[in-house]
């Protein structure tokens, strides 16, 4: 066989129909003037048939009036797993979260649990000085044994009566609303 | 400076600064007022008053019942109110912090236009408190007790003008 000098990819292009007209109609025009190329272009066509055929004989063999019914009959003969189910699920929350999902939250989430936890130790931290911090409890803490207090002034619009408690000395200043009412 | 580094370094400059203003906040007073209503209507005591039960056990009324608690964070020389039952308050100024003994001007105000029933400058021991007493609510007798305490000892004496 003579030897040919066109590229072997013309036929194919051709015969698939992949050039626009002014290319085909010339590449056309080269195959029919050279036999190699149409004895090529012959033989391609001739296996495709043979190929379709072939392709058609065995799918006309083939049963599809029970294919769903046998994957599901599958399905349901496989044996779920529940870790499989747990993962499946997992699987299907991430990528329906995954779009949303921003570093913002975390991230002021993190910031706001720092702030927390740093003015929670800065309020426990005892002082250089030695003072003794006071627990932010509900109930006080009572350190001081004896209350009693030093009034430098006082004055008022009523009768008013100083006396200490006597459990803790606490100062009482009793502002009386009713003159002469009997002592609490 | 992208949008990524925006989302980490706003929240870590504002934790920046509130741990500064936190800390900044050490030299303050805490003022806790609690007001109890006295009267002689029953034998109650209020569980919550059971910190100052032998206190009030001093006062001869037979129930004891909390009627208001109040708890304020103030710097010297500033002044803080509390209102009380029956459209009274209590005006509180920490004035100084010497030898464990914290100064305070406390006024106690009554009346539509407020006026002064009572005027006291006074100092307690630090965590120490203070009674007033003996304005009448609802058939009974106001017991306020007003408790301070300095979270830090100021690094000097903290005197205001008057």
């Amino acid at each position: 066989m003579a030897s040919c000098s066109h590229p072997s990819q013309l036929i194919s292009l051709v015969y698939d129909n992949e050039l626009d007209e002014a290319r085909r109609d010339e590449a056309t025009s080269q195959i029919a003037d050279c036999p190699e190329c149409t004895h090529r272009l012959q033989r391609l066509e001739r296996t495709h048939e043979t190929l379709s055929q072939t392709l058609d004989e065995e799918v006309a063999r083939v049963d599809f009036s029970d294919f769903w019914p046998r994957i599901e009959q599958g399905i349901a003969a496989q044996p779920a797993s529940l870790t499989s189910q747990w993962a499946s699920r997992f699987r299907l929350w991430r990528m329906q979260w995954h779009a949303p999902f921003s570093w913002h939250v975390p991230a002021w989430a993190t910031a706001v649990g720092l702030f927390l936890f740093t003015a929670a130790v800065s309020t426990q931290l005892p002082t250089s000085r030695g003072a003794v911090q006071i627990p932010a409890t509900k109930k006080p803490v009572r350190v001081a044994l004896n209350n009693q207090a030093q009034i430098e002034s006082l004055s008022a619009t009523s009768t008013v009566l100083v006396w200490n408690e006597p459990t803790s000395n606490a100062t009482v200043i009793w502002v009386d609303e009713i003159l002469g009412e009997e002592l609490p | 400076m992208n949008m990524r580094h925006l989302s980490f370094s706003v929240p870590a400059t504002l934790v920046f600064f509130l741990c500064i203003a936190s800390v900044a906040l050490g030299d303050m007073v805490h003022i806790r007022v609690e007001t109890v209503l006295a009267t002689d209507a029953s034998q109650e005591f209020d569980n919550r008053l059971t910190g100052m039960r032998s206190q009030l056990l001093a006062f001869r009324y037979s129930a004891y019942r909390l009627v208001q608690e109040e708890r304020r964070k103030v710097e010297f020389g500033k002044q803080v109110n509390f209102s009380l039952p029956g459209g009274r308050f209590l005006q509180v100024v920490p004035k100084e912090y010497v030898n464990e003994q914290i100064a305070l001007h406390v006024m106690l105000m009554e009346g539509a236009s407020p006026s002064p029933l009572m005027s006291t400058l006074l100092s307690i021991p630090n965590r120490g408190m203070l009674f007033v007493g003996g304005r009448k609510h609802q058939g009974g007798t106001l017991i306020i007790r007003i408790g301070a305490a300095a979270d830090t000892l100021p690094p000097t004496i903290i005197k205001t003008e008057e």
